[in-house]
């Protein structure tokens, strides 16, 4: 089937127009949205929607989303099983290079991050809950522990368990989890924090990057400027060593052996180290002294969710992880509304969530010169698996999930991002292109770039084979392509509209047209790959539109 | 072959002969030629190269006082738990600047010789300062560091020479942010290891792998044979990249991946070396540093006259079995500096290539456990440096003077050099002034250091005295 695809820009704003006209004056009269029964969605917005809410659309899902609509597909996510990370043995600090080798699968799967880098591109390729996994990968980003520090997959594994199981909860609710979680409390030094050295460390970051940032914002998320029109701290140093206080008297459960310290649950009071003194905290509230550790702490988290930097600082976080690294600032003010509480509590990320995929400005695009993110590697990689089926390297099974060498070589290592500053900064520039943010281009190099088209020739050309850690391996399957080769346009329309959901110019698809030409008719798989690879590798397609 | 405009103009900055070059272009390769012969006549070029050894090399470990006094006060804090290095295995120097001895780690031969050459210099009690600070304000409660004691935030002070905030880019990257970009749009850093330090505003690395990966395969774009076909799909590809540019994150995307394929180009044959250098981390790294140097001093297409380069050495967070670990790392540090010391000089740049080392802190001079087998040591904060080149004030070290009137801190627990009671050294020199003494002799403007060292202005001197 030959689905309408509009080559250039202003066909397509043409056809949104007309979609949003029909929306908007249609059956319900609301936003034009799946769901709706008087409109189907079309194909390009489909795409476009599972581009942002997965870990990128497989041709049944399109097919799925286009029976049922965008928002009953929203409401079936919400409420997909949750894939997530198992629960692993503890095992010693130290490792026993007697019973646990140098080299051995021991060591491999209990002292490295390889069983949940596995797991998440298994869960990221196969599992159901593509939402949930999509914001909490993006909520790991904002909250982040390293396996860099916090090493064993069974101290990393809870930790990955909140971000899950509270995707779709409330803020406050995960912040708390959070701040009781052994591995953060290793990584930041909540762990062990006393009242004669309170450690600084969490309360640094939990108030820097975890919740509110260093300078005031308005509820559009723009920075609130003085009179001398340079921004406002939220807070100082001051305010720092106050929360530092606050966060004393914290250790690990007890151990469940000798040198095997409880990473699994939560961190447990201990009274005799918290400092009992009144403490001053953001705006001048005051915790009343000797109230206990954890009505100090559950104080302060309320302290700190009730900030008004909250809403828009998370709120344009999750836009960027999830549409575009430059929401326009009344974007962000309407996402921000709502986990303000405008419709409903505050900081319900289910409705945040919904609010950010259902703006009209990630549905359609104000700018196009603009709008958009750089898909960052791991989102790469499973973005071109799942557009072609993958499997194991033999084609008969599922792929293994062994792609994190891929990701590394792309610049980011599952799991294991450099610092608590994660893998790039929501701030960093795009690179000569004045004042605009692009947080994914923090880790796309010289060598990162070439890494990402060398991969896309792995996956095209050839496959990643069965290994020692790969015993299934990887391959792509782009047979249901080879039907269409022997017409090089139809070829590439189809691939406008499954990679790029119809934004190819006519000269990018001139241009693949011709090359796929180049190739003799009779090699019917080669002309596939060579379209795929072009698209793959274009700069059109690594931007998310 | 199918030109692109875009190509054009990187080809003709290039002053390819062979090309048909309208006369601005041509202009531009006379100008460019006229670069290529400067660097021939070797008057311009400078290197930085930046040895970053992770986990927080012991210094106490690594230069030790022989004045029996002094080695008496390291030796009662080492020696009952088996850390301390007797003193007849140390390898001695007289820094002239101090009335007394000193011995290096006996795993340093390779740096004594560069010492006793006069090409390598120690640098004392250096760390992150937010201003001068004594025990006494310490103690006291002045403005320090943040997260003192810290990997993950003292490697970042460390890289970004700033102290008081979390900064996003390195003093490398900022350093390298003064000089305008090559013609060839050859980045002038270049990581062999990742790393804050190589990130600047406008900067951003040359990310490539270690010896003995050839240079002409640290970029290589795969699966492109000589057939037909291929080159149509290789000129398709060409193609995509120079349309479509309306979306800002489109064009910046085609622009990166265009310098990495030009780049990729650049570097189209390897370089040999006479120098052998040690099969190592950091001896591969190292080699293929002074490869890179080599290949830029000869090849046509470059000829930068300016270079930063960041490698690292991991393993040095030694909180137990301090004695063999630090051993086997530190020979890897000397031969590796050692022969890429050969390896410029082999060049001809021996005079214009500055290696340092840096690292996350010092460690506490009171050991942590004891028996040879298991002692280490704590993470602390000032500790000593080589800078090592030829244009290297060298056989001597420099610093400032602190509460003993030198610039060695006094090794006594709970003495006057120590934050509280193990040994961690208060630095006397900052960070910053370590940096701007090496990036002024790089070329960084005296006026322009602030840009690079928001801070400096703080500290007495911005220049150490440690470079020609």
């Amino acid at each position: 089937m030959v689905w309408f695809v509009p080559h250039s820009t202003w066909q397509r704003k043409l056809l949104l127009a007309l979609l949003l006209f029909i929306g908007t004056f249609g059956v319900t009269g609301s936003a034009r949205q799946g769901g709706d029964p008087g409109l189907a969605p079309d194909t390009a917005d489909i795409v476009r929607f599972l581009e942002q809410a997965t870990w990128g659309p497989t041709p049944g899902l399109v097919e799925h989303v286009r029976e049922i609509g965008l928002e009953a597909f929203l409401e079936e996510q919400f409420n997909a099983p949750i894939s997530s990370y198992p629960t692993l043995p503890l095992y010693p600090t130290t490792r026993d290079t007697a019973t646990c080798p140098n080299g051995s699968a021991c060591q491999r799967d209990n002292y490295t991050m390889y069983p949940l880098q596995t797991r998440f591109f298994t869960n990221a390729l196969y599992g159901e809950d593509q939402l949930r996994q999509r914001v909490a990968f993006a909520l790991h980003q904002i909250i982040v522990v390293s396996g860099l520090e916090v090493t064993h997959p069974s101290w990393m594994a809870p930790y990955l368990q909140i971000l899950d199981r509270n995707a779709f909860g409330n803020f406050r609710q995960l912040l708390y989890e959070i701040s009781t979680n052994p591995a953060m409390g290793n990584y930041l030094d909540i762990n062990n924090n006393t009242r004669t050295r309170p450690n600084e460390n969490y309360a640094r970051e939990i108030l820097q990057l975890f919740s509110i940032g260093t300078v005031q914002l308005n509820p559009d998320g723009t920075p609130v400027v003085g009179e001398d029109g340079q921004p406002i701290a939220t807070y100082d140093q001051t305010v720092i060593n106050n929360f530092a206080r606050v966060f004393t008297g914290w250790r690990f459960a007890p151990a469940v052996a000798p040198g095997t310290p409880n990473y699994v649950d939560p961190m447990v009071v201990n009274e005799a180290q918290h400092d009992t003194g009144s403490k001053t905290l953001l705006n001048g509230t005051v915790l009343s002294a000797r109230q206990g550790t954890r009505k100090d702490l559950n104080d302060a988290l309320d302290n700190i969710f009730d900030h008004p930097n909250v809403a828009p600082f998370i709120s344009k976080q999750l836009i960027q992880h999830l549409v575009t690294s430059n929401p326009t600032p009344d974007y962000v003010a309407r996402v921000a509304s709502v986990f303000s509480g405008a419709n409903g509590s505050r900081g319900d990320l289910k409705e945040v969530i919904r609010a950010i995929l259902f703006d009209p400005e990630a549905r359609v695009p104000e700018n196009d010169a603009t709008f958009g993110r750089l898909r960052h590697p791991a989102q790469f990689i499973a973005n071109v698996l799942r557009a072609f089926d993958a499997r194991s390297a033999d084609g008969a099974g599922q792929s293994d999930g062994y792609l994190n060498p891929q990701s590394v070589a792309m610049g980011m290592d599952v799991f294991r991002p450099a610092s608590v500053f994660s893998y790039f900064s929501p701030s960093a520039g795009l690179p000569g292109g004045a004042g605009l943010r692009a947080p994914e281009f923090g880790i796309l190099s010289t060598a990162t770039a070439v890494a990402r088209l060398n991969f896309v020739n792995t996956m095209v050309y050839s496959r990643i084979n069965v290994s020692t850690n790969a015993p299934n391996g990887t391959s792509l399957d782009l047979s249901s392509l080879v039907p269409l080769a022997s017409a090089p346009g139809a070829l590439v329309d189809a691939l406008n509209e499954q990679l790029l959901h119809g934004l190819m110019s006519d000269e990018m698809r001139g241009s693949i047209v011709s090359a796929v030409g180049a190739i003799p008719a009779t090699q019917a798989l080669r002309r596939a790959r060579s379209a795929v690879y072009l698209v793959l590798t274009s700069s059109q397609y690594q931007v998310e539109r | 072959m199918l030109l692109t405009r875009r190509e054009f103009l990187l080809e003709s900055g290039r002053a390819c002969i062979g090309y048909a070059l309208g006369a601005a272009a041509f202009a531009a390769g006379v100008e460019r030629f006229a670069l290529i012969n400067a660097f021939a006549q070797g008057s311009g070029y400078r290197a930085l190269v930046c040895v970053f050894l992770a986990g927080g090399n012991d210094g106490n470990n690594m230069v030790v006082p022989l004045d029996p006094a002094e080695y008496q006060a390291y030796s009662s804090a080492r020696t009952a738990s088996g850390l301390a290095i007797p003193a007849d295995t140390l390898l001695p120097i007289t820094p002239p600047s101090l009335a007394s001895s000193f011995g290096l780690h006996p795993s340093l031969a390779g740096l004594r010789d560069l010492w006793n050459a006069q090409k390598l210099s120690v640098v004392c009690n250096v760390g992150p300062l937010v201003q001068p600070l004594t025990r006494a304000q310490y103690q006291a409660g002045a403005p320090r560091p943040y997260q003192l004691f810290s990997h993950s935030d003292q490697i970042a002070q460390w890289q970004s020479a700033i102290a008081d905030r979390v900064s996003p880019t390195g003093w490398g990257g900022r350093t390298a942010d003064r000089f305008e970009p090559h013609s060839s749009d050859f980045p002038m850093v270049t990581a062999l290891s990742g790393g804050l330090f190589t990130r600047g505003q406008t900067t951003a690395p040359l990310t490539i792998s270690a010896a003995p990966t050839p240079l002409n395969q640290v970029l290589v774009l795969n699966g492109f044979s000589t057939r037909a076909d291929d080159a149509a799909r290789r000129a398709s590809m060409e193609y995509l990249r120079t349309i479509d540019a309306n979306n800002a994150l489109v064009r910046s995307t085609s622009t990166i991946v265009q310098r990495a394929l030009d780049i990729g180009r650049t570097l189209d044959a390897d370089v040999a070396l006479g120098t052998v250098f040690p099969n190592t981390t950091l001896g591969n790294q190292l080699k293929q540093v002074a490869k890179v140097i080599r290949f830029n001093s000869t090849s046509p297409n470059l000829g930068l006259e300016r270079q930063i380069f960041f490698c690292q050495l991991g393993g040095f967070d030694t909180h137990q079995g301090q004695v063999t670990t630090q051993a086997n790392l530190l020979t890897q540090v000397s031969g590796a500096i050692a022969a890429f010391y050969d390896a410029t000089a082999e060049i001809g740049l021996a005079d214009q290539v500055t290696t340092f080392t840096l690292s996350d802190f010092g460690r506490t001079l009171q050991p942590a456990g004891t028996g040879a087998g298991t002692v280490g040591t704590d993470h602390a904060w000032g500790n000593h440096h080589f800078v090592v080149g030829g244009a290297v004030r060298g056989g001597d070290f420099y610093g400032s003077a602190g509460p003993n009137g030198t610039v060695f801190p006094v090794l006594q627990l709970s003495g006057p050099s120590d934050t509280d009671n193990r040994g961690r050294w208060i630095p006397t020199v900052a960070v910053e002034q370590y940096a701007a003494t090496l990036a002024s002799w790089y070329g960084v403007a005296a006026s322009d250091l602030p840009l690079v060292f928001p801070n400096i202005g703080r500290f007495e001197t911005a220049d150490l005295g440690f470079m020609g």
